[in-house]
């Protein structure tokens, strides 16, 4: 497995406020795949998500990434981590306002040594024509192409999404799906897509529905819908 | 609503508690300072004012060739004027023993050789500038003498105490400072105290009369009178005008030397005037006829006003420059802190952006939020206001400045006063500053929208981004940051301008006393320079004659003594090329300390008043003459023997390579070269704490100013650099993009702001010693700024160093703060 979590425990708080939001989690995810993580408000899908980013540190639990455990790896450790092998995408785009279209991608590009064609990618992205603009300038889907783009350029293994339509309208984030589903064609990217909406996991090879910190159901999808006729989204 | 926010407000003050008690501490400490400087300048002023006034100070002073007449005496007292005889003699001293179980002083007792301890002593006085006795008592019998403060501290000598005055063998009966002698120069014309040789004394009037007949002292006694005006009728102006107007008998000087220069000046005259003499020309045609021969000499020596004496009130005067400088510099610095204190409010206004865009929501007014959020800056600036004014008036504040008045002028004990107004400037100036700075600053910054602050939508700064294509990625990187925390920069700078000043006021005081220092020990050419009083007929063999005459010119409100000097076109002694043409009365030669003080140049006009003959002199500058430790205006002395109308042979003083065979009653004094090098010793001796605690204070302000705005910087891009790490930035990295630049920016800014502080500085260092009548060659070599610079790149490497560990706080985590 390229992704392979096992008895994964994450609480919040101490003593009488403490909170589970984590409960032994253990999972594995392929190489290359699309991976829908899924469930209501709450349930703790983001924080395993950030858990596996090495964003949040798991208080129980193993985390093995290609082949590296990074549950117990020091900060300086999980950011080599973070450098060589992920790529983040939020639901807020989190771009840097004061740098242009093409800065914003660039902050991610001196990262490794053997970046994407930046160009190829704006222009695959469809923002090529706004690189010398500012994130304000732009609209929420041409953001979020950007984010992309940005988490991309370094040519991650694993890219990791967090709610990445859920400030977007659905004609929009129809064609930020489509985008990913293209990556994970084309440079055979590990996707990792936390989202509440019924539709996505329809697209992605494998779901994993998180409900109140436990893994309530898992499975892989024999047909994948293509995200350009997904519905309800 | 403000009763609530008000439970925020100890939240915030434990969520910042280190930035706010860094920059509380820096606000009790420039309070302290400034407190303490004006306190001691206030104390100064007044209580020296005071002391004066309680003393009788006198109002002021003259010299007679002859001592008045009774009748004379009578008739000036008659207008209500009180007139106090207080001759002089001056005589060597010598200390012979300290008092027994002693040990108090500054130094050790032993003059140099060579170097000739001085005493001035008077009789005790009854009716103007009395004796204020700091320890013991006034003389009562012979063998018993009481001596000025600053002459016995440097000295070592106390109470009880053995000294040696002309050969006779003294007691100290007291210790003491009068009015008159504040500032205790031995001559008028001295520009800086020497008490370790020089300073005055009081014995009982039979010592005097002994000690006069002892002829042990090292000239003619001088007939000096001090007067205190009455309230209404005669002025200076009528004093004066009576004086003149006495009978004044030549004859009865006893003083040879006068009688002598008198001979001199009859010359062949007075074959005539002593024919005239004989009882065979007696009567009014005849008196008439002698009165011409006589030279135009009347009693009136010399005639001085209070406010044109500079050895009284001396200590008052130079404290008016610390007194408005430090009520200017206060204000500034804590303008400084309080808008630090606003960017700190700001970065948290910036924090809370989503709760502020909430609450505008509900309701809540933007006025009600300005008054929440300036309320901690002016409480923490109150606080602190408070405690540094306490600071500035205990012991180790103004007493503590004031020390450097006692170190130098011979004031009496004066306790420092707490004045309401002081008290207003250092506890409720600084809250108010606070107050108005952060309601400004806040009000404008929570001027947005509800949904803007809700969106915590932050503003761009665009610059076109084609422009900075060549920068490459890490350059545009570091621009955008700079500009995003210009503000932070710019406070980090305006700290940088305000301290790098407050280096410059110390720097400038250091090189000015070793530029004097090293200026005076190569200008000067000559080993003795002999004032007469006076001149004999011919010039003593190896001297070199010159005619000198005192005028005034104003700077800043400040008459400074100026000295006409009519020299040898050439002289041995000056590098002066006078002119001895046609224009020789009307070009003239200007010292480069003279051209220096009054911004002198050559083509220029320079004007002296002769305040005694309400005579104004105009003459254009032909040159300048590197000559640093006096104010001269060179000219041809047979030039000058014209202009004034002086005989062709006269001159008044002397300069000599070699001491000469001069009786000592001729002379006014003897300036040795040795007396003219150590006054730029003793400036930098004194001024030495000022220097160093100036450089340190401002390194100190600099450092905590470019702490706690980095840091603000770093905080402010937590987001961001939250954000850099989740992508995999490393620390080195990110500090390469968040903390380098705004490092780089201060460093260029750096570049800037040294020349421009150092050229706001130069600009007010006249103003700063107004009152200092010496060379102020403010010029610096290249390496001390170069060593500023380095300073100051070495401090943000240290700083930088120590913002490491606060971008390691910063979580990944943080960027989660927004979804959650």
């Amino acid at each position: 497995m390229f992704v392979q979590v096992t008895d994964l425990v994450k609480n919040y708080g101490e003593g009488d406020s403490r909170t589970q939001v984590l409960r032994g989690i253990s999972t594995g995810i392929r190489k290359g795949t699309m991976c829908a993580i899924k469930g209501p408000s709450g349930s703790g899908k983001s924080t395993f998500l950030y858990c596996i980013g090495g964003l949040e540190t798991p208080d129980s639990g193993s985390i093995v990434i290609d082949g590296q455990e990074i549950a117990g790896l020091r900060p300086a450790a999980l950011s080599e981590y973070r450098r060589e092998k992920l790529g983040f995408v939020f639901q807020f785009y989190n771009l840097v306002p004061d740098l242009t279209i093409r800065e914003n991608i660039e902050v991610c590009r001196f990262l490794t040594p053997r970046p994407l064609d930046m160009e190829a990618l704006m222009k695959t992205l469809g923002i090529y024509d706004h690189r010398d603009k500012f994130p304000s300038q732009l609209s929420g889907g041409q953001q979020q192409r950007t984010a992309i783009a940005r988490a991309l350029v370094k040519n991650p293994s694993l890219l990791l999404c967090d709610e990445p339509t859920g400030a977007l309208d659905s004609q929009t984030s129809r064609g930020i799906l489509t985008l990913l589903e293209e990556v994970n064609r084309l440079y055979g990217t590990t996707i990792l897509i936390v989202t509440h909406n019924n539709a996505i996991p329809q697209m992605t090879h494998r779901v994993i529905e998180i409900r109140d910190g436990q893994i309530s159901r898992e499975y892989d999808n024999e047909v994948l819908i293509p995200a350009a006729e997904l519905q309800d989204l | 609503m403000q009763k609530i926010l008000w439970h925020r407000i100890p939240r915030d003050l434990r969520k910042g508690a280190f930035r706010y008690a860094a920059l509380s501490l820096l606000v009790i400490l420039s309070v302290y300072m400034v407190i303490s400087l004006i306190c001691s300048a206030e104390s100064i002023i007044r209580g020296v004012h005071m002391h004066a006034e309680e003393n009788l100070v006198e109002d002021g002073q003259f010299e007679t060739f002859v001592e008045l007449t009774e009748e004379e005496q009578a008739q000036i007292r008659e207008n209500g004027v009180t007139l106090e005889a207080q001759f002089y003699l001056d005589f060597p001293a010598q200390v012979t023993a300290q008092a027994a179980g002693e040990q108090q002083g500054e130094k050790d007792t032993e003059a140099p050789a060579g170097d000739l301890m001085r005493l001035r002593v008077f009789r005790v006085r009854r009716e103007a500038d009395l004796a204020e006795f700091v320890h013991g008592a006034e003389p009562v019998q012979k063998g018993e003498i009481a001596l000025e403060r600053r002459f016995a501290e440097v000295n070592g000598l106390v109470t009880g105490s053995r000294i040696s005055v002309g050969g006779t063998a003294f007691t100290v009966t007291g210790i003491c400072t009068t009015p008159d002698y504040d500032n205790p120069v031995e001559n008028m014309a001295d520009s800086s105290v020497d008490s370790r040789h020089f300073g005055t004394a009081f014995v009982t009037d039979e010592q005097y009369a002994e000690l006069k007949a002892s002829g042990g002292a090292l000239r003619a006694e001088t007939f000096l009178y001090a007067f205190r005006l009455p309230e209404e009728g005669m002025d200076l102006h009528g004093l004066r005008a009576l004086l003149e107007s006495f009978p004044f008998e030549a004859d009865a000087v006893k003083d040879p030397y006068f009688q002598a220069y008198r001979k001199e000046q009859l010359g062949d005259a007075r074959v005539l005037r002593d024919l005239l003499e004989s009882p065979l020309f007696s009567g009014e045609r005849y008196d008439d006829m002698r009165s011409r021969l006589e030279p135009d000499i009347h009693n009136l020596q010399s005639f001085v006003s209070a406010e044109d004496n500079i050895r009284i009130g001396g200590s008052a005067a130079d404290m008016y420059v610390n007194l408005y400088s430090s009520l200017v510099a206060g204000v500034i610095i804590i303008a400084l802190f309080a808008y630090v204190l606003a960017v700190f409010t700001l970065h948290q206004i910036d924090d809370a952006s989503a709760v502020i865009g909430a609450l505008y929501s509900l309701g809540v007014t933007r006025r009600d939020l300005t008054i929440h959020y300036a309320i901690l800056p002016t409480l923490i600036t109150a606080a602190s206001g408070i405690v540094g004014t306490i600071a500035g008036f205990a012991p180790f504040g103004a007493h503590y400045q004031m020390m450097d008045s006692y170190n130098y002028y011979s004031v009496p004990e004066i306790a420092p006063m707490v004045l309401p107004y002081i008290v207003v400037y250092g506890a409720v100036l600084p809250p108010l500053i606070a107050a108005a700075v952060n309601v400004l600053v806040v009000r404008k910054h929570l001027s947005r929208t509800a949904l803007s602050l809700l969106r915590r939508e932050r503003k761009t700064r665009r610059l076109k981004a084609l422009r900075m294509r060549r920068l490459g990625f890490i350059g545009r990187f570091r621009v955008r940051q700079m500009l995003r925390e210009t503000r932070g920069v710019l406070t980090v700078l305006a700290g940088l301008y305000i301290t790098l000043m407050l280096v410059f006021i110390g720097l400038d005081c250091d090189v000015m006393c070793r530029h004097l220092r090293q200026s005076s020990r190569e200008d000067t050419r000559f080993s003795y320079m002999y004032l007469y009083k006076y001149p004999e007929q011919k010039v003593p063999e190896g001297g070199e004659a010159a005619y000198a005459l005192s005028l005034h010119k104003e700077r800043f409100g400040y008459d400074l003594d100026v000295t006409l000097l009519g020299i040898d076109p050439e002289t041995r002694y000056f590098d002066a090329h006078v002119r001895t043409d046609h224009n020789a009365q009307r070009v003239v030669s200007v010292s480069s300390a003279m051209a220096q003080k009054y911004g002198l140049s050559v083509g220029g006009e320079v004007t002296l008043v002769d305040e005694e003959n309400n005579r104004l002199y105009a003459f254009e500058i032909g040159e300048i003459v590197q000559y640093a430790p006096a104010f001269y205006v060179f000219m041809d002395i047979d030039a000058m023997r014209d202009l004034l109308g002086a005989e062709e042979d006269y001159y008044n003083v002397v300069f000599s390579d070699q001491p000469l065979d001069i009786d000592p009653g001729r002379l006014f004094s003897t300036v040795s070269y040795s007396s003219i090098t150590r006054a730029g010793d003793i400036f930098i001796e004194l001024m030495q704490s000022m220097i160093v605690t100036m450089v340190v204070l401002s390194a100190f302000i600099f450092v905590v100013v470019l702490y706690l705005m980095l840091g603000v910087m770093i905080d402010h891009s937590a987001y961001d650099i939250s954000m850099m790490k989740i992508f995999g930035y490393r620390g080195g990295e990110i500090r390469k993009l968040y903390v380098n630049g705004n490092i780089l920016m201060v460093a260029a800014g750096t570049l800037l702001i040294i020349p421009l502080a150092k050229k706001s500085i130069d600009a007010l260092y006249p103003l700063f010693i107004s009152n200092v009548a010496c060379a102020m060659d403010l010029s610096m070599p290249w390496w001390y700024f170069a060593l500023i610079y380095a300073v100051i790149l070495a401090l943000c490497l240290v700083i930088t160093l120590l913002m490491n560990r606060r971008i390691g706080k910063v979580s990944p985590a943080e960027v989660l703060k927004d979804r959650e």
